[in-house]
Formats: C-alpha cells, sequence, structure tokens
C-alpha cells in the first residue's frame, strides 16, 4: 500500500467516525447547515493535505476539531457574516414563546430558544461553548484552537453563560417578579442590550 | 405533555444548567445528507491543488516581462469591459445606491480585476496593511501584490507601523506553563524595515507568575500584557499583570523605540488574587488615550468569581483607572479616576476635557455605549448613552483632532452621534445615505457600478469612522443589513458627512465589501480594504481576494483598484495609512 492509499483510507475512516462532530462545531460557529457541510468538507481536504502533521498519539476528534474551528472562522471573516438582530431578539423570543404553546413541543421550543439566544453570540464565543459543554475539551485545548490564552477562555464562557441567562430571561420573565431595586434587576438593567439605561453617577 | 409556554425556561439558570442547554441544542444539529453530485471533501483536495499551482505559475510570472505584459492587458481588458458594459447614463445622474430598486440589479458581481489604475499612481503606493495573522505585510499598490508577514510573531505579540515605515513589533513568548497555563512572558522589541529586513531585537522585560496555592487550582492564566503606542512613535507602552500566588502586582513599562531600552516605568496597586473562595484574574493595564501634554489615561479590568472554577457564577467585573504624565519616557506617579468616572464595567477610551478634567467612554457588556464628562474637581458633569446595533468587533468612535467633538457611529442603526466634550451637547442623526453620485465619465466610477449589483446585505468593520485632518469631514463605513436576520449582508459604501451640520455630502459606491479605511497624512486620498471571499453585497464570491481601494476625497473618484491580494482578510492598523 503506498503512502497516498494509506492516507485516503485513514482519512476515509475519519470522515465516516467523525464528520458529524467536525459538523456540530462548524454548525455553531457559522450558523448556516450550507455552510457549515462545505466547511466540514474542507475541513477533511484541509486535514488530507497536512495528514503528515498528525500526532497519532492524540485524539483525531481534537485535531479536527482544531482544523473546523479555524476553517469556519476564516469562512465567516471572509463572508463577514454579522447579525444585526439582537435588538429583535427579545421580541423574537417572546413571540416564539406565545405560538409555542399550540404546535411545539417544550424540548423543541427549549431548543429553539437556546439557538436564538446562541445566534446573539460571536462565532468563536458559540465554539467556545459547543467545545466545551457538548466535548468536554480543556481550557487549555479550547485555548490552542481558538488562538486565545486559557483565561480568556474562562471569561469567554462565564460572560456567554451570562448573556444567553440574560436573553432566556428576557424570553420569559422570572417567577416571581424580581424586586425592584434587587442587584439581579439592576444587572439586567445594565445588560439588556435594547433598553440602554442611564449609568448611576456617583457623586463622592 | 406540558404545553405551558412558560414551562420552556428551565427553573434555574446556572452555570450547569446553561451547560445542559447548549449540550441539548447542540445534541441537534446533525450533518445534513451529502448530495452524491456535490464536491466532497476528496474533490476539494484536488482543486486546492490545482489553485496552488495556478498560483506558483502566477508567482513565476510575475518576475518576468511576461507578468508585465499580463497586469497591462488584465487593467486594459477591465476597462474594456467597463465600458462596453457601461449603462448608457449621463455624467452627473446619481446612479441607484445598493439596497434600492433599479440598481445594477440582474448582474452577478463578478471578481475584481487585479489591478486599475485611473491617473497617476496615488502616493504612498507601497502601505502597510495588518493580515490576518495579526502581523503587518507591504502591499505594492503599483504591481497589485502583497507581501508576506514581516515579524511572524505570535499571539500576544503587538506591532505597529511608525510614520516613516518601521515596523515594530513587542514579541511575547509564553512559556513555563502550569496545568496548561503560561507563567512566564518573555517581551522582546523587534524592528523591521518595510521590506522585512531586521533592523534590531532588544529584550524589554521577563514577567515571571505564580499559580495560586489554593486547591483546586484556579483555571486561568498567570500573566498579561497589552501593549499601546504614543502617538509620535517615540514609545511602546508595555502593560502587565502578574499572579502572585494571591495577590496580583501589575504595572507599566515605557519603552523607547529608537534605543530599544526600558525609560519608565509605574506600578499599579496591588490586587487580591480572590478572598475567601473567591478567584480573580486581573488584566494588564491599558492605555485608553494620551493628551497632548502627556497626560496617559491608563485602565485595568477584573474578574472575579465565586469559587476555584472561573464558570461559576456569580461573577464580578470591573475596571480601575489611571492618569500618568509622561515627560521624556519617564512616567509620573499613578493618580485613580474619581468613583465619578466609572460609567459602565469597561473603559473604552479617555481623554483630557476641553476645560478641564476629562472624559471617558464605557462599553456595557453587551454594548452599549456611555460618555462621561468629569470636571477638573472629579465630579460628573453628565453623561450620553448611546444604544449599539448588532456586533461591531472594532471600535465605531471617534475624536476630532481638536479634542473638543466625540462621534460615535452605529453602523446598525445609521445614526451618527456627536458629544461636545466640554458643554455635553448631543446630536443625533440618522443618515440617510443618497445615491452615490456619478461624478464624471471616469472608468473607475463605472467599475464601481459595474461590480456591486443590488442586493440587500449588511456587514463590517474595523477603522469604520475617520475625522478628515482638519476635522471638516467624517468618512463612514456604511452597511446594509441582509433579509434574513442570519443572512449575510455587505458593505453600503462609504458615507462623506460634513462634521458641521451631520449631512452626508456624498457616497461613494463599494467596490467591495469594504470593512477597514485609513487616509494620507493630508486626507487627499481614502484607503479602503474589502473582504476576500464576498463581492460588495457580501454574497459568496469565492474567487474574489482581498482588496483595496484608493479614494480622492476631493472628488469621490476611485483611483486605484488592487483586488487580488490574497485570500486572507487585510486591514489598516491605525487611521493614517502608513
Amino acid at each position: 500500500m503506498t503512502e497516498r492509499e494509506r492516507r485516503d483510507r485513514a482519512a476515509d475512516k475519519a470522515y465516516r467516525d467523525h464528520a458529524n462532530d467536525v459538523y456540530r462545531v462548524a454548525f455553531g460557529i457559522l450558523r448556516d447547515p450550507d455552510e457549515a457541510l462545505d466547511a466540514t468538507h474542507d475541513t477533511f481536504a484541509r486535514a488530507w493535505e497536512r495528514w503528515d502533521q498528525y500526532d497519532t498519539q492524540r485524539p483525531i476528534q481534537g485535531w479536527l476539531h482544531g482544523i473546523v474551528v479555524h476553517v469556519a472562522l476564516d469562512q465567516l471573516r471572509r463572508r463577514r457574516v454579522r447579525r444585526l438582530a439582537i435588538p429583535n431578539l427579545g421580541r423574537s423570543l417572546v413571540a416564539r414563546l406565545d405560538t409555542s404553546e399550540s404546535d411545539a413541543s417544550d424540548d423543541v421550543a427549549r431548543r429553539e430558544l437556546v439557538d436564538r439566544a446562541l445566534d446573539g453570540l460571536k462565532p468563536a464565543v458559540r465554539a467556545t461553548l459547543v467545545l466545551r459543554h457538548y466535548y468536554g475539551y480543556e481550557y487549555a485545548e479550547i485555548a490552542a484552537m481558538l488562538g486565545m490564552s486559557s483565561g480568556n477562555v474562562g471569561s469567554t464562557l462565564s460572560r456567554a453563560h451570562a448573556a444567553i441567562r440574560e436573553r432566556l430571561e428576557a424570553a420569559a420573565p422570572p417567577v416571581p417578579a424580581l424586586a425592584p431595586g434587587s442587584a439581579t434587576t439592576n444587572r439586567r438593567r445594565r445588560l439588556h442590550p435594547t433598553a440602554v439605561q442611564e449609568p448611576p453617577e456617583v457623586h463622592p | 405533555m406540558t404545553r405551558n409556554p412558560r414551562a420552556t425556561r428551565p427553573a434555574s439558570l446556572d452555570d450547569d444548567a446553561i451547560g445542559l442547554l447548549v449540550r441539548d441544542a447542540a445534541d441537534g444539529w446533525h450533518m445534513p445528507p451529502v448530495r452524491l453530485d456535490a464536491p466532497s471533501w476528496r474533490d476539494r483536495v484536488r482543486g486546492r491543488r490545482a489553485r496552488m499551482l495556478d498560483a506558483a505559475r502566477l508567482g513565476l510570472g510575475r518576475a518576468g516581462r511576461a507578468a508585465t505584459v499580463a497586469v497591462a492587458l488584465t487593467v486594459i481588458g477591465a476597462l474594456a469591459a467597463v465600458v462596453i458594459t457601461r449603462p448608457l447614463q449621463p455624467a452627473g445622474t446619481p446612479a441607484a445606491s445598493p439596497g434600492e430598486s433599479g440598481g445594477q440589479s440582474g448582474a452577478d458581481p463578478t471578481p475584481l480585476p487585479k489591478l486599475v489604475l485611473h491617473g497617476d499612481l496615488p502616493f504612498p503606493s507601497h502601505v502597510l496593511v495588518a493580515n490576518e495573522l495579526g502581523d503587518i505585510a507591504l502591499v505594492d499598490l503599483g504591481a497589485g501584490t502583497i507581501g508576506g508577514s514581516i515579524a511572524r510573531s505570535q499571539w500576544p505579540s503587538v506591532m505597529t507601523v511608525t510614520g516613516d515605515g518601521l515596523v515594530v513589533c513587542i514579541c511575547i513568548t509564553t512559556a513555563a506553563p502550569v496545568d496548561g497555563y503560561p507563567t512566564r512572558f518573555d517581551v522582546r522589541m523587534k524592528t523591521f524595515t518595510r521590506t522585512t529586513t531586521p533592523i534590531r531585537d532588544n529584550p524589554v522585560e521577563v514577567f515571571v507568575g505564580a499559580p495560586d496555592p489554593r486547591l483546586p487550582a484556579t483555571r486561568a492564566d498567570h500573566v498579561w500584557t497589552s501593549v499601546a503606542f504614543s502617538p509620535d512613535d517615540r514609545f511602546a507602552f508595555v502593560g502587565w499583570s502578574t499572579r502572585d500566588a494571591r495577590v496580583w502586582h501589575s504595572g507599566s513599562l515605557v519603552v523607547d523605540i529608537d534605543g530599544g531600552a526600558v525609560v519608565g516605568a509605574a506600578q499599579l496597586p496591588d490586587m487580591t488574587a480572590g478572598d475567601g473562595d473567591a478567584r480573580r484574574t486581573v488584566d494588564a493595564p491599558r492605555v485608553l488615550g494620551q493628551a497632548a501634554d502627556g497626560t496617559i489615561y491608563l485602565a485595568r479590568s477584573w474578574s472575579e468569581w465565586g469559587s476555584a472554577n472561573v464558570e461559576t457564577a456569580p461573577m464580578r467585573i470591573g475596571d480601575d483607572g489611571y492618569t500618568t504624565s509622561l515627560t521624556n519616557g519617564a512616567l509620573s506617579d499613578l493618580a485613580p479616576f474619581s468613583a465619578a468616572a466609572s460609567c459602565g464595567p469597561s473603559f473604552l477610551r479617555a481623554g483630557p476635557r476641553p476645560g478641564g478634567g476629562l472624559w471617558v467612554a464605557c462599553m456595557s457588556e453587551l454594548g452599549s455605549l456611555t460618555v462621561r464628562r468629569v470636571a477638573i474637581d472629579g465630579t460628573s458633569l453628565g453623561s450620553e448613552s448611546m444604544s449599539r446595533t448588532g456586533f461591531v468587533d472594532g471600535d465605531t468612535t471617534a475624536v476630532s483632532p481638536d479634542g473638543r467633538t466625540f462621534y460615535a457611529w452605529d453602523p446598525g442603526s445609521s445614526v451618527l452621534t456627536r458629544i461636545d466634550l466640554e458643554g455635553g451637547e448631543r446630536v443625533d442623526e440618522h443618515l440617510a445615505a443618497p445615491a452615490a453620485a456619478v461624478t464624471g465619465d471616469d472608468p473607475m466610477t463605472a467599475v464601481g457600478r459595474w461590480l456591486a449589483p443590488t442586493m440587500d446585505a449588511k456587514s463590517i468593520l474595523r477603522g469604520a469612522i475617520l475625522v478628515s485632518p482638519d476635522g471638516g469631514r467624517l468618512y463612514l463605513l456604511a452597511t446594509t443589513p441582509g433579509s434574513r436576520a442570519d443572512a449575510p449582508g455587505g458593505s453600503n459604501g462609504i458615507l462623506v458627512v460634513d462634521a458641521a451640520t451631520l449631512r452626508v455630502i456624498d457616497r461613494w459606491a463599494p467596490s467591495a465589501d469594504l470593512m477597514s479605511m485609513a487616509l494620507n497624512a493630508d486626507g487627499t486620498l481614502l484607503y479602503a480594504a474589502g473582504l476576500p471571499g464576498v463581492g460588495p453585497s457580501g454574497a459568496p464570491l469565492n474567487d474574489q481576494g482581498a482588496s483595496v481601494t484608493v479614494y480622492d476625497t476631493t472628488s469621490g473618484v476611485a483611483r486605484l483598484l488592487a483586488g487580488d491580494l490574497g485570500a486572507g482578510t487585510l486591514n489598516f492598523p491605525g487611521p493614517v495609512v502608513p
């Protein structure tokens, strides 16, 4: 068997075993099925080209995820997908809740809510969430994939959680209602994207 | 089955619950069936190799006379195509702008030509740009080519280009990781000519952090740096924070760019690494702004979590701000901002307020912007807050050359805000972009129309607002939202705004999906960088390379268009093209 045949065979097996895992991360970043599929194929093409760089002592899934993150973010930079829907997010979610009663199960509705909340995050933040929560990578591994510091991974996750929490709360106000002036109420006012509040001025 | 919509919201939204929700949502993301007739990854391997061969042939050709002939033929071909395809329209009549019906509808965008020149070669014709790797590369607009990375550095290195074209890198190498987090940053200053020749390599400092001894280990960095440069290119500021077990130390160094030596330093107050079970990380001090009298405005961010795991809520964040004064490289003692200056969790910019005191601009976590003016006695003189529409991964604010006026541009809503930094007077103007003017019979204007068919779109931005050197004009990168919330948009060209009236006085049609702008030193030329892989509308255009278009700011005519500058994004590192 020639080197090329060995590479072909290994890449074929990697595609069979991991294409969906590669696609999931691509979709988390790109949020478009066609573009995610495109990025998935590009990832395996790049992997084939760089097969001699793969360290066989390490899981191939992590290596492929490292490639797809770059492929998808690069694709995004070139196509410059920008989401300008944040101010509408709260209304959209509420609308979804209003209509979900009659035509969707709770599971589907919940996924849609979370999906919409994820839509409002930056692509690299979504990648961080999926790599951490779905695949369980360590911060250092995610940092290496995304080209950021490990500390930034932690703070990115914390801020992403806060943003998702805000958006889900905006979709369905907590019960019981927050007491006026409570810390949470103030935080929601400060973070809510559609309601720009005058920050408190401190007079010494 | 419960169908109460309220029940779709989990009862407890702690971080674990959110992690489960994300996992649950991602579990539903499955790869769709692949069509047998669609190109698979194998086909892409072959295609990529073929493109590499094409690139190699092109590279060889550039070296010889054949390339010169090819470039000339490209230019002639493009101009001929423009003339042939240009719609018959009297000079001076407005063309429809993108987003309006009746424009160049029906035409598919085509990749930009390699090089189109109208009149003399603009100066400067060799410009330095930041490339996708964060490095600096040289663009030869006379040949329509881009060079490779000059410093070949990696995160967290920072580079700039001085006014005389020197590339300066504060190059940082990380080492000695503990649990995957580096504890040592080796900082050096390297300088290069614009043709990549190394000039100098000086050691600056070695920063060493010590992990928090508490268990479990804190999963966060132990060393941070932040780099900025003085407007006169004389000094580099290296902010640093190091964890020393339960304490964070922070400071700022001043590096003389000419000599490569550390000439000044300032120490910030220590911060705790977290009291009780809390864990805190403290970022390096960063420069918010610099005044002509040598005053420097610094800020330092910190984040704190309830326990070792940085995912554990509640998280608190904050900034502390300081002023210092730079005299021949030496820094004076730091003076903290007054409490009244804290207008949000993250400082964005700061500067001297006309009439005394200072102003600060702050960002909320979700992007709203607040500008607060502070009197010389530290009391607040009032704030102005502005909503932001969508994510913009760049600064969309600017200050007039005389330091008296603050501008904020929100491309998502097309609202331009002007704030008088002395008196606080605020004006908001919703900019209705006029149709792009056809300024004459020049073929470059027609190239813009030819290549920019009507499509709804969005997008941008880095370097989204520029102020002319005389302060009389603003240049804004404009975008058009897509038809769907998640659809890619594109460029709506460059808006030229009268700074006195905030009225749009011209709009220059986009030659590409523009993402970055810079002016030449006297403000007579505007350089705009376009994204690769997309057309002006933001629609995919795979053969399109990154581009640079040079506009004459007097007439609005495009003087030069270099349309094949590689597959990576590029942008201008500052408001003045180096």
